[in-house]
């Protein structure tokens, strides 16, 4: 169960990846993931986009919908943010969720 | 040792018969060629005394039958002729005769001579012994073998290597091979491939494959991550391997676009990615060690994340493509397979024949194998196997009654699930069931017991706050309870029904205010609705019931 993140070589893409469960218990750490990333390094390009890697989740419930809306939030809402890796179930949660509408979700 | 005097002279048959006696040997006697045959039917002699001239059948016919009958083992005959009879010795040679022995017979020539064809007998016996046991060692290996192969054959049934955008080659060095080539689609609409190549080669280097195989398509199905697919495999290699072999690999998922390759590579040669037209714009470096060598937590799992432009290939090989040597003593190499790879339109084939015109009638000592994996969209991938869930023959039911402690011990949610994961392909459902556990099993604990305002979470600060009041007050927390109950209530019907029960103060379930799309909070109970057919509160919101269909 971690979250880590990782800048990609040109500062122009943020991956967050989360394994095991997405839930509550990971709030601090998926916070973390795309803030103090972005707050260390000063020459991030304004047109940054974010991708939140599923591939390793497991299971995730509404509190992981209700951190990706914080994270929208935080974000705004003209930058792009990209969904990868979901698997059929989890697919189906976020579509439940209308998630399709405010990330791209692949 | 058994030993047949033939002669038709009675005093010659007395005379050998006194000679040998006492030498431990048994002796037949017979009086012409017709005898001898019949008496060596009879009592199997290992050696042979024959007169020539004898009435009836004489000494060569005998001989010739003796011999044809005795094919396949060792059946001594000495003549006995007279020191004058040239044409009659060479004779008696050509007709399968071993020896001669001159008349007037001469005792210790005649014991040396019995001697020599002795020793020639228990060497053949040996030889025969050996041979025998041979035969059934082969027997017993080509039987172990069809076994082998069948396992090997099995393992392999759920590789997909027959997609368009994959072309291959594998070398028929031997019936096993310690090369591998494996690929499978993953659940999110991405390919998995590996290429493996075990020291040795053979059976003993195929061993391996087995468990490597099944390793990974359930991981493949499992939709790890190559960096995850690096790690686990290698641990199951490190538990089953002998210290002195390992496999190197190349690890790589191209995604549903076909054009991003996650790739992770240890001890293979260099990869490259190749243009149609034959530029090698990347060489993919193997920078970690083989699987099956680094402990757990010395293990690299970087990978090398690469886009590909559409149409281009990554090429993969075994080194038993360039470090073959042709009769000349002359290495591929290398260099001539860059030559290949940068002419316009190539392709494996091509490869191929270059590479059997090199070698010649030199056969290659290792296994060689190829790949190339064209960047293109995928496919779409048909689901493997509709999940059929195991019987629901009997009614049954879970049900936990956790009182404060328990309630600050665990999260009870993933203790329940694996009391169900039991039932055969539960697999898809048990996500769902363990979202719609948690959401029902978070909102009896947060909401009934603790008390927490879900407005809270609207904002991002208050989002995090929010979980830390949940830690306080779960510390805090002296007298509750909360009771979860899963029922199977009856036979047959696939479904479930969840009733979770909290002693908290209930709530005013008739009036649920919507959330709307930006909302951070609220989700769980639109969430719950989507995912199952009913949902009913009761007990002035104490309590909420939810029915699941497992179809």
């Amino acid at each position: 169960m971690t979250v880590s993140s990782n800048l990609s070589q040109d500062n122009n893409e943020l991956v967050i990846s989360v394994s095991g469960k997405f839930d509550f218990t990971q709030v601090k750490s998926f916070r973390d993931a795309y803030t103090s990333n972005l707050d260390s390094s000063n020459d991030t390009s304004d047109d940054m986009q974010y991708v939140v890697d599923l591939q390793e989740t497991e299971h995730m419930d509404s509190s992981a919908l209700g951190m990706l809306l914080n994270m929208r939030k935080h974000l705004g809402d003209s930058v792009k943010i990209s969904i990868t890796n979901t698997r059929p179930q989890i697919k189906k949660i976020l579509t439940i969720s209308r998630f399709d509408k405010k990330f791209s979700v692949q | 040792m058994r030993i047949l005097i033939v002669d038709d002279s009675e005093a010659n048959r007395e005379l050998l018969g006194w000679v040998l006696e006492g030498e431990e040997h048994t002796l037949f006697f017979a009086c012409d060629g017709q005898e001898a045959v019949n008496s060596f039917d009879n009592h199997n002699p290992e050696l042979i005394l024959l007169d020539i001239m004898m009435p009836i059948m004489d000494g060569f016919e005998a001989a010739e039958i003796i011999k044809s009958k005795s094919q396949g083992r060792y059946m001594p005959i000495i003549f006995l002729t007279a020191v004058t009879d040239d044409e009659a010795l060479a004779k008696g040679l050509a007709v399968g005769g071993d020896d001669f022995m001159l008349k007037p017979f001469n005792e210790i020539i005649l014991k040396a001579k019995i001697k020599a064809h002795s020793r020639i007998l228990e060497l053949n016996n040996l030889v025969t012994t050996k041979n025998k046991e041979l035969t059934n060692y082969k027997n017993i290996i080509e039987h172990e073998h069809q076994v082998a192969e069948h396992v090997f054959q099995s393992a392999l049934r759920r590789n997909r290597t027959d997609y368009e955008h994959i072309e291959y080659y594998q070398s028929p060095a031997t019936t096993f091979s310690g090369d591998l080539l494996l690929a499978a689609p993953g659940p999110t609409g991405s390919m998995y491939y590996l290429m493996a190549d075990f020291t040795g080669h053979g059976l003993p280097a195929a061993i391996g494959a087995v468990p490597l195989s099944q390793r990974f398509f359930e991981l493949a199905e499992w939709g790890r991550s190559i960096s995850g697919m690096a790690k686990a495999i290698n641990l199951s290699l490190l538990e089953i391997l002998p210290d002195t072999m390992f496999c190197a690999a190349t690890l790589v998922e191209q995604k549903s676009n076909g054009r991003d390759f996650t790739i992770w590579a240890g001890g293979l040669p260099d990869a490259y990615i190749v243009s149609e037209k034959g530029d090698i714009c990347h060489t993919v470096r193997s920078d970690h060690m083989p699987l099956g060598v680094l402990e757990e937590d010395e293990f690299e799992i970087d990978v090398q994340i690469l886009r590909i432009e559409e149409t281009s290939s990554l090429f993969i090989y075994t080194d038993g493509l360039t470090e073959a040597i042709n009769k000349e003593g002359t290495m591929f190499g290398e260099e001539k397979l860059e030559t290949l790879l940068t002419k316009p339109e190539w392709n494996i084939s091509r490869i191929i024949d270059t590479h059997t015109q090199f070698m010649g009638e030199e056969q290659p000592d290792d296994d060689v194998t190829l790949v190339r994996i064209i960047s293109q969209p995928l496919p779409e991938f048909e689901t493997t196997e509709s999940y059929q869930l195991g019987a629901f023959n009997i009614p049954w039911k879970i049900s936990s009654h956790l009182d404060a402690n328990a309630l600050q011990m665990s999260n009870p949610v993933d203790e329940l699930i694996e009391m169900m994961a039991g039932y055969n392909n539960l697999s898809e459902h048990r996500d769902y069931l363990h979202t719609i556990l948690s959401e029902l099993f978070n909102n009896a604990l947060e909401h009934g017991i603790l008390e927490l305002d879900s407005k809270q979470k609207q904002t991002e600060d208050g989002y995090l706050e929010y979980y830390l009041e949940r830690e306080t007050r779960l510390k805090g927390l002296e007298s509750a309870n909360v009771t979860i109950q899963i029922e199977h209530p009856q036979n047959e019907r696939k479904f479930i029904i969840i009733t979770v029960t909290n002693s908290g103060k209930g709530f005013d379930y008739e009036h649920i205010e919507p959330a709307t799309d930006d909302d951070s909070y609220g989700r769980g109970i639109p969430l719950i609705q989507s995912l199952c057919q009913g949902l009913e509160f009761s007990d002035k919101g104490r309590s909420v019931a939810v029915t699941y269909t497992l179809q």
